[in-house]
Protein backbone atom coordinates (compact mmCIF):
# COMPACT_ATOMS: atom_id res chain seq x y z
CA UNK A 1 0.00 0.00 0.00
CA UNK A 2 1.42 3.16 -0.71
CA UNK A 3 1.02 5.55 1.82
CA UNK A 4 3.74 8.08 0.66
CA UNK A 5 1.97 10.90 -1.63
CA UNK A 6 3.49 11.52 -4.70
CA UNK A 7 3.03 14.03 -7.63
CA UNK A 8 4.67 13.69 -10.57
CA UNK A 9 5.03 16.80 -12.76
CA UNK A 10 7.39 17.09 -16.06
CA UNK A 11 8.87 14.18 -15.62
CA UNK A 12 10.05 15.02 -12.09
CA UNK A 13 8.57 13.48 -8.84
CA UNK A 14 7.88 15.02 -6.07
CA UNK A 15 8.02 12.76 -3.06
CA UNK A 16 6.73 13.92 0.70
CA UNK A 17 8.44 12.06 3.19
CA UNK A 18 5.99 13.14 6.39
CA UNK A 19 4.75 11.56 10.36
CA UNK A 20 6.42 8.67 11.40
CA UNK A 21 7.69 6.25 9.11
CA UNK A 22 8.63 2.81 10.68
CA UNK A 23 10.96 0.11 8.69
CA UNK A 24 7.97 -1.32 6.96
CA UNK A 25 6.82 1.83 5.50
CA UNK A 26 10.38 2.78 4.62
CA UNK A 27 10.62 -0.38 2.08
CA UNK A 28 7.52 0.20 0.72
CA UNK A 29 7.80 3.91 -0.20
CA UNK A 30 11.57 2.57 -1.07
CA UNK A 31 9.63 -0.15 -3.74
CA UNK A 32 6.85 2.79 -4.72
CA UNK A 33 9.14 5.57 -5.84
CA UNK A 34 11.36 3.14 -7.70
CA UNK A 35 8.02 1.48 -9.46
CA UNK A 36 6.64 5.06 -10.41
CA UNK A 37 10.00 5.76 -12.14
CA UNK A 38 9.97 2.71 -13.89
CA UNK A 39 5.62 2.83 -15.43
CA UNK A 40 6.36 6.81 -15.83
CA UNK A 41 9.63 7.47 -17.47
CA UNK A 42 10.11 10.01 -14.71
CA UNK A 43 13.58 11.48 -15.19
CA UNK A 44 14.11 13.35 -11.64
CA UNK A 45 12.81 12.79 -7.77
CA UNK A 46 12.30 15.44 -4.94
CA UNK A 47 12.41 13.98 -1.53
CA UNK A 48 11.14 16.48 0.79
CA UNK A 49 11.92 15.47 4.19
CA UNK A 50 10.85 18.74 5.80
CA UNK A 51 7.67 17.26 7.30
CA UNK A 52 9.52 14.73 9.04
CA UNK A 53 9.51 14.08 12.84
CA UNK A 54 12.52 11.89 12.91
CA UNK A 55 15.01 10.32 10.58
CA UNK A 56 17.05 6.99 13.07
CA UNK A 57 19.65 5.61 11.30
CA UNK A 58 17.70 3.07 9.28
CA UNK A 59 15.71 5.59 7.52
CA UNK A 60 18.84 7.19 7.13
CA UNK A 61 20.12 4.32 5.20
CA UNK A 62 16.97 3.47 3.43
CA UNK A 63 17.15 7.07 1.87
CA UNK A 64 20.22 6.79 0.96
CA UNK A 65 20.04 3.45 -0.70
CA UNK A 66 16.68 4.65 -2.54
CA UNK A 67 19.26 7.78 -4.18
CA UNK A 68 21.36 5.41 -5.51
CA UNK A 69 18.74 2.80 -6.91
CA UNK A 70 17.27 5.63 -8.23
CA UNK A 71 20.50 6.40 -9.72
CA UNK A 72 20.57 3.00 -11.55
CA UNK A 73 17.41 4.02 -12.98
CA UNK A 74 18.70 6.53 -15.10
CA UNK A 75 17.22 9.07 -12.99
CA UNK A 76 18.17 11.63 -10.33
CA UNK A 77 17.66 12.05 -6.37
CA UNK A 78 17.42 15.31 -4.72
CA UNK A 79 16.59 15.67 -1.44
CA UNK A 80 15.15 18.78 0.24
CA UNK A 81 14.09 19.98 3.32
CA UNK A 82 16.67 19.02 5.52
CA UNK A 83 16.38 20.67 9.11
CA UNK A 84 19.36 21.57 11.19
CA UNK A 85 19.17 19.47 14.17
CA UNK A 86 18.32 16.41 11.14
CA UNK A 87 21.66 16.96 9.71
CA UNK A 88 23.55 17.04 13.05
CA UNK A 89 21.94 13.64 13.67
CA UNK A 90 23.17 12.16 10.33
CA UNK A 91 26.35 13.42 11.08
CA UNK A 92 26.22 11.66 14.43
CA UNK A 93 25.10 8.59 12.81
CA UNK A 94 27.35 8.42 10.46
CA UNK A 95 25.50 8.75 7.65
CA UNK A 96 26.63 10.86 4.80
CA UNK A 97 23.94 10.63 2.18
CA UNK A 98 26.28 9.27 -0.72
CA UNK A 99 24.13 9.56 -4.13
CA UNK A 100 21.98 12.22 -2.81
CA UNK A 101 22.26 15.81 -3.93
CA UNK A 102 20.98 18.02 -1.19
CA UNK A 103 19.10 21.02 -1.69
CA UNK A 104 18.66 23.77 0.71
CA UNK A 105 14.95 24.47 -0.39
CA UNK A 106 12.43 22.92 -2.97
CA UNK A 107 12.85 25.94 -5.32
CA UNK A 108 16.72 25.46 -5.84
CA UNK A 109 15.72 21.43 -6.03
CA UNK A 110 13.31 21.68 -8.45
CA UNK A 111 16.05 23.91 -10.75
CA UNK A 112 18.67 21.03 -10.52
CA UNK A 113 16.22 18.49 -11.23
CA UNK A 114 14.43 20.56 -14.07
CA UNK A 115 18.03 21.04 -15.97
CA UNK A 116 18.64 17.58 -15.55
CA UNK A 117 15.69 16.60 -17.04
CA UNK A 118 16.26 18.99 -20.01
CA UNK A 119 19.90 17.36 -20.90
CA UNK A 120 17.85 14.01 -20.92
CA UNK A 121 15.29 14.98 -23.37
CA UNK A 122 14.99 16.05 -26.71
CA UNK A 123 15.62 19.43 -27.53
CA UNK A 124 13.27 21.04 -30.46
CA UNK A 125 13.91 22.54 -33.07
CA UNK A 126 11.84 23.69 -36.29
CA UNK A 127 12.19 22.68 -39.23
CA UNK A 128 13.02 25.64 -41.42
CA UNK A 129 15.72 26.61 -38.58
CA UNK A 130 17.41 23.69 -40.03
CA UNK A 131 17.64 24.95 -43.05
CA UNK B 1 18.86 -75.93 -17.02
CA UNK B 2 17.31 -78.08 -19.63
CA UNK B 3 18.20 -77.23 -23.24
CA UNK B 4 15.21 -78.58 -24.25
CA UNK B 5 12.56 -77.20 -22.35
CA UNK B 6 14.33 -74.10 -23.11
CA UNK B 7 13.95 -75.15 -26.98
CA UNK B 8 10.65 -75.90 -26.70
CA UNK B 9 9.72 -72.67 -24.49
CA UNK B 10 11.75 -70.71 -27.47
CA UNK B 11 9.96 -72.76 -30.19
CA UNK B 12 6.24 -71.83 -29.08
CA UNK B 13 6.71 -68.17 -28.92
CA UNK B 14 8.19 -67.85 -32.15
CA UNK B 15 5.00 -70.02 -33.44
CA UNK B 16 2.76 -67.97 -31.51
CA UNK B 17 4.45 -64.51 -31.97
CA UNK B 18 1.73 -62.75 -34.16
CA UNK B 19 -0.30 -63.84 -31.90
CA UNK B 20 1.08 -62.33 -28.92
CA UNK B 21 1.92 -58.84 -31.10
CA UNK B 22 -1.94 -58.70 -32.35
CA UNK B 23 -2.78 -59.25 -28.76
CA UNK B 24 0.20 -56.45 -26.93
CA UNK B 25 -1.00 -54.01 -29.89
CA UNK B 26 -4.76 -54.30 -28.96
CA UNK B 27 -3.56 -54.16 -25.12
CA UNK B 28 -1.76 -50.64 -25.87
CA UNK B 29 -4.81 -49.16 -27.94
CA UNK B 30 -6.59 -50.09 -24.92
CA UNK B 31 -4.21 -48.39 -22.65
CA UNK B 32 -4.83 -44.31 -24.73
CA UNK B 33 -1.75 -45.04 -26.13
CA UNK B 34 -2.98 -44.62 -28.85
CA UNK B 35 -3.54 -40.59 -28.45
CA UNK B 36 0.66 -40.39 -28.68
CA UNK B 37 1.18 -42.93 -30.82
CA UNK B 38 -0.25 -43.15 -34.55
CA UNK B 39 -1.71 -47.00 -35.07
CA UNK B 40 1.34 -47.70 -37.79
CA UNK B 41 4.29 -46.15 -34.87
CA UNK B 42 2.50 -48.84 -32.40
CA UNK B 43 2.94 -51.52 -34.80
CA UNK B 44 6.30 -50.84 -35.93
CA UNK B 45 7.22 -50.40 -32.38
CA UNK B 46 5.50 -53.44 -31.36
CA UNK B 47 7.16 -55.68 -34.29
CA UNK B 48 10.33 -54.68 -33.18
CA UNK B 49 10.27 -55.37 -29.66
CA UNK B 50 9.09 -58.86 -29.64
CA UNK B 51 11.31 -59.25 -32.93
CA UNK B 52 14.51 -58.36 -29.85
CA UNK B 53 12.63 -60.51 -27.65
CA UNK B 54 12.56 -63.63 -30.23
CA UNK B 55 16.51 -62.77 -30.70
CA UNK B 56 16.91 -62.56 -26.63
CA UNK B 57 15.56 -65.85 -26.41
CA UNK B 58 17.43 -67.74 -28.08
CA UNK B 59 20.25 -66.58 -27.28
CA UNK B 60 22.70 -68.57 -25.03
CA UNK B 61 25.39 -66.39 -23.70
CA UNK B 62 25.89 -64.13 -20.64
CA UNK B 63 23.08 -61.62 -21.28
CA UNK B 64 25.36 -58.60 -19.94
CA UNK B 65 28.38 -59.05 -22.51
CA UNK B 66 28.83 -57.12 -25.56
CA UNK B 67 28.67 -59.62 -28.22
CA UNK B 68 27.62 -58.66 -31.69
CA UNK B 69 23.71 -60.38 -31.71
CA UNK B 70 22.78 -58.52 -28.69
CA UNK B 71 24.39 -55.45 -29.76
CA UNK B 72 22.09 -55.71 -32.27
CA UNK B 73 18.78 -56.36 -30.14
CA UNK B 74 20.33 -53.42 -28.02
CA UNK B 75 20.66 -50.91 -31.11
CA UNK B 76 17.01 -51.82 -32.09
CA UNK B 77 15.60 -50.80 -28.16
CA UNK B 78 17.88 -47.46 -28.55
CA UNK B 79 16.09 -47.11 -31.79
CA UNK B 80 12.36 -47.52 -29.91
CA UNK B 81 13.34 -44.94 -27.15
CA UNK B 82 14.60 -42.50 -29.55
CA UNK B 83 10.58 -42.52 -31.18
CA UNK B 84 9.60 -42.14 -27.71
CA UNK B 85 11.40 -39.04 -26.78
CA UNK B 86 10.92 -37.45 -30.31
CA UNK B 87 6.99 -38.78 -30.09
CA UNK B 88 7.25 -36.78 -26.51
CA UNK B 89 6.56 -39.69 -24.39
CA UNK B 90 6.50 -39.45 -21.15
CA UNK B 91 8.61 -41.93 -19.15
CA UNK B 92 4.98 -43.46 -17.45
CA UNK B 93 3.83 -43.75 -21.05
CA UNK B 94 7.52 -46.06 -22.34
CA UNK B 95 7.16 -48.26 -18.71
CA UNK B 96 2.85 -48.89 -19.83
CA UNK B 97 4.06 -49.47 -23.30
CA UNK B 98 6.87 -52.03 -22.56
CA UNK B 99 6.07 -53.99 -19.28
CA UNK B 100 2.61 -54.72 -20.63
CA UNK B 101 3.98 -57.14 -22.81
CA UNK B 102 5.08 -59.12 -20.05
CA UNK B 103 1.81 -60.58 -18.81
CA UNK B 104 0.76 -61.36 -22.38
CA UNK B 105 3.73 -63.74 -23.27
CA UNK B 106 3.70 -64.87 -19.22
CA UNK B 107 0.22 -65.93 -19.90
CA UNK B 108 1.20 -68.05 -22.94
CA UNK B 109 3.47 -70.15 -21.25
CA UNK B 110 0.61 -71.40 -18.82
CA UNK B 111 -0.66 -72.65 -21.63
CA UNK B 112 2.12 -74.69 -22.84
CA UNK B 113 2.43 -78.70 -21.88
CA UNK B 114 5.67 -78.84 -19.39
CA UNK B 115 6.36 -82.09 -17.79
CA UNK B 116 6.08 -80.55 -14.49
CA UNK B 117 6.07 -77.37 -12.55
CA UNK B 118 9.84 -77.05 -12.05
CA UNK B 119 10.48 -76.76 -15.85
CA UNK B 120 7.02 -74.38 -16.00
CA UNK B 121 8.92 -72.37 -12.87
CA UNK B 122 12.32 -71.91 -14.39
CA UNK B 123 11.10 -71.07 -17.79
CA UNK B 124 8.29 -68.27 -16.45
CA UNK B 125 11.74 -66.76 -14.27
CA UNK B 126 13.74 -66.97 -17.53
CA UNK B 127 11.36 -65.92 -19.93
CA UNK B 128 10.44 -63.09 -16.71
CA UNK B 129 14.51 -61.86 -16.67
CA UNK B 130 14.61 -61.35 -20.40
CA UNK B 131 11.59 -59.31 -20.49
CA UNK B 132 12.85 -56.88 -17.61
CA UNK B 133 15.93 -56.47 -19.29
CA UNK B 134 14.34 -55.41 -21.83
CA UNK B 135 11.89 -53.17 -20.58
CA UNK B 136 14.72 -51.47 -18.40
CA UNK B 137 17.41 -51.18 -21.16
CA UNK B 138 14.79 -49.49 -23.02
CA UNK B 139 13.86 -46.97 -20.74
CA UNK B 140 17.58 -46.53 -19.55
CA UNK B 141 18.08 -45.43 -23.74
CA UNK B 142 15.11 -43.55 -23.14
CA UNK B 143 16.44 -41.23 -20.67
CA UNK B 144 19.83 -40.75 -22.10
CA UNK B 145 18.15 -39.66 -25.15
CA UNK B 146 15.98 -37.32 -23.80
CA UNK B 147 18.77 -35.63 -21.77
CA UNK B 148 20.88 -35.01 -24.89
CA UNK B 149 17.99 -33.63 -26.72
CA UNK B 150 17.27 -31.41 -23.44
CA UNK B 151 21.06 -30.57 -24.00
CA UNK B 152 20.76 -29.96 -27.66
CA UNK B 153 17.76 -27.47 -27.27
CA UNK B 154 19.48 -25.67 -24.20
CA UNK B 155 22.51 -25.39 -27.03
CA UNK B 156 19.89 -23.78 -29.31
CA UNK B 157 18.30 -21.74 -26.83
CA UNK B 158 21.79 -20.49 -25.78
CA UNK B 159 23.07 -19.15 -29.11
CA UNK B 160 20.31 -17.19 -29.89
CA UNK B 161 19.84 -15.70 -26.29
CA UNK B 162 22.73 -12.95 -26.89
CA UNK B 163 22.62 -11.42 -30.35
CA UNK B 164 25.13 -8.26 -30.60
CA UNK B 165 23.23 -5.92 -32.99
CA UNK B 166 24.95 -2.90 -34.75
CA UNK B 167 22.42 -0.51 -34.42
CA UNK B 168 24.25 2.79 -35.05
CA UNK B 169 27.53 3.53 -36.88
CA UNK B 170 29.80 2.72 -33.83
CA UNK B 171 26.71 1.73 -31.45
CA UNK B 172 26.22 -2.18 -30.56
CA UNK B 173 23.64 -3.29 -28.81
CA UNK B 174 22.79 -7.10 -26.75
CA UNK B 175 19.62 -7.81 -25.68
CA UNK B 176 20.61 -10.63 -23.21
CA UNK B 177 17.46 -13.09 -22.38
CA UNK B 178 16.70 -15.63 -20.15
CA UNK B 179 18.66 -16.48 -16.43
CA UNK B 180 22.03 -15.21 -16.63
CA UNK B 181 24.85 -17.40 -15.17
CA UNK B 182 28.65 -16.30 -14.64
CA UNK B 183 29.24 -18.64 -17.30
CA UNK B 184 27.01 -16.91 -20.28
CA UNK B 185 28.09 -13.75 -18.99
CA UNK B 186 31.62 -14.80 -19.57
CA UNK B 187 30.87 -16.06 -22.84
CA UNK B 188 28.65 -12.21 -24.06
CA UNK B 189 31.55 -10.62 -23.04
CA UNK B 190 34.10 -12.03 -25.26
CA UNK B 191 32.04 -12.12 -27.90
CA UNK B 192 31.11 -8.40 -27.11
CA UNK B 193 34.57 -7.22 -26.40
CA UNK B 194 35.53 -8.92 -29.80
CA UNK B 195 32.84 -7.54 -31.99
CA UNK B 196 33.66 -3.56 -29.95
CA UNK B 197 37.21 -4.17 -31.86
CA UNK B 198 36.13 -5.88 -34.90
CA UNK B 199 33.69 -2.78 -35.64
CA UNK B 200 35.69 0.63 -33.86
CA UNK B 201 32.71 0.47 -31.88
CA UNK B 202 32.60 3.30 -29.03
CA UNK B 203 29.40 2.44 -27.39
CA UNK B 204 27.96 -0.68 -26.22
CA UNK B 205 24.87 -1.23 -24.82
CA UNK B 206 23.41 -4.13 -22.91
CA UNK B 207 19.99 -4.65 -22.03
CA UNK B 208 18.60 -7.00 -18.96
CA UNK B 209 15.17 -5.98 -19.27
CA UNK B 210 14.06 -9.52 -20.01
CA UNK B 211 16.73 -10.73 -16.95
CA UNK B 212 14.25 -11.73 -14.26
CA UNK B 213 17.21 -11.27 -11.15
CA UNK B 214 20.89 -11.10 -10.78
CA UNK B 215 23.14 -11.88 -8.26
CA UNK B 216 26.67 -10.97 -6.89
CA UNK B 217 28.11 -12.82 -9.22
CA UNK B 218 26.23 -11.62 -12.48
CA UNK B 219 26.70 -8.13 -11.47
CA UNK B 220 30.66 -7.90 -10.56
CA UNK B 221 30.38 -10.06 -13.95
CA UNK B 222 28.67 -7.31 -15.92
CA UNK B 223 30.91 -4.47 -13.79
CA UNK B 224 33.99 -6.31 -14.92
CA UNK B 225 32.64 -6.12 -19.06
CA UNK B 226 32.41 -2.66 -18.41
CA UNK B 227 35.77 -2.25 -17.28
CA UNK B 228 37.04 -4.33 -19.97
CA UNK B 229 35.38 -2.61 -22.21
CA UNK B 230 36.82 0.78 -21.06
CA UNK B 231 40.16 -0.64 -21.88
CA UNK B 232 39.22 -1.01 -25.15
CA UNK B 233 38.75 3.00 -25.13
CA UNK B 234 34.73 1.95 -25.58
CA UNK B 235 31.91 2.64 -22.66
CA UNK B 236 29.31 0.07 -21.88
CA UNK B 237 25.87 1.73 -20.90
CA UNK B 238 23.52 -0.75 -19.22
CA UNK B 239 19.87 -0.28 -19.94
CA UNK B 240 16.45 -2.14 -18.97
CA UNK B 241 17.51 -2.16 -14.98
CA UNK B 242 13.89 -3.07 -13.01
CA UNK B 243 12.97 -1.58 -9.63
CA UNK B 244 13.68 -5.16 -8.21
CA UNK B 245 17.54 -5.64 -9.92
CA UNK B 246 18.22 -1.80 -9.04
CA UNK B 247 17.34 -2.64 -5.34
CA UNK B 248 19.76 -5.84 -5.54
CA UNK B 249 22.35 -3.89 -6.98
CA UNK B 250 22.25 -1.97 -3.96
CA UNK B 251 21.58 -4.04 -1.34
CA UNK B 252 24.30 -6.41 -2.67
CA UNK B 253 26.94 -3.64 -2.38
CA UNK B 254 27.97 -4.08 -5.92
CA UNK B 255 29.89 -0.43 -6.96
CA UNK B 256 28.35 0.94 -10.00
CA UNK B 257 30.19 4.24 -9.80
CA UNK B 258 31.49 5.06 -13.01
CA UNK B 259 29.29 3.08 -15.30
CA UNK B 260 26.14 4.56 -16.65
CA UNK B 261 22.85 2.38 -16.44
CA UNK B 262 19.69 3.62 -17.70
CA UNK B 263 15.74 2.37 -17.10
CA UNK B 264 15.00 1.71 -20.24
CA UNK B 265 17.29 1.35 -23.91
CA UNK B 266 15.63 4.39 -25.48
CA UNK B 267 17.17 6.34 -23.26
CA UNK B 268 20.54 4.41 -23.94
CA UNK B 269 20.42 4.83 -27.46
CA UNK B 270 20.33 8.33 -26.69
CA UNK B 271 22.92 8.91 -24.70
CA UNK B 272 25.22 6.81 -27.12
CA UNK B 273 24.22 8.79 -29.50
CA UNK B 274 25.46 11.59 -27.90
CA UNK B 275 28.19 9.95 -27.41
CA UNK B 276 29.72 9.14 -30.40
CA UNK B 277 29.31 12.54 -31.51
CA UNK B 278 25.24 13.29 -32.69
CA UNK B 279 22.92 14.73 -31.70
CA UNK B 280 19.17 13.74 -31.63
CA UNK B 281 16.55 16.40 -31.71
CA UNK B 282 12.82 17.03 -31.58
CA UNK B 283 11.67 19.18 -34.85
CA UNK B 284 8.67 20.75 -34.21
CA UNK B 285 6.89 22.45 -37.08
Amino acid sequence: MNSVPMFLINKILLVSLQGEINDNMALSFQKSILDKIYETGAKGVLLNISQLDIIDSYLGRIISETARMIQLLGAKAVLTGMKPYVAVTLEELGLNMQGVEIAMNADIGVKILEDYVKASDFEEISAEDLE
Amino acid sequence: MNNSIISKTNEILFQLKDDITGIWIETIQKKSLNKVLTESEIVSLCNKIIHTFIMQIEYKGEFFSKTPELSDANKILDDCSKVAVTKGLTLMEVSTFIFSLKNIILDQLGKIDYADYISLSKEFIRISEILDRIGMYTIDMYVKNREQMIARQQQIMDDISAPIIQVWERILAIPLVGTLDSKRIQIVMEKLLDKIASTSSKVAIIDITSIPSVDTQVANQLLKTARATKLLGAELIITGISPEIAQTMVHLGVDITGIKTRAVMADGIKLAMEMTGFKVVRLVK
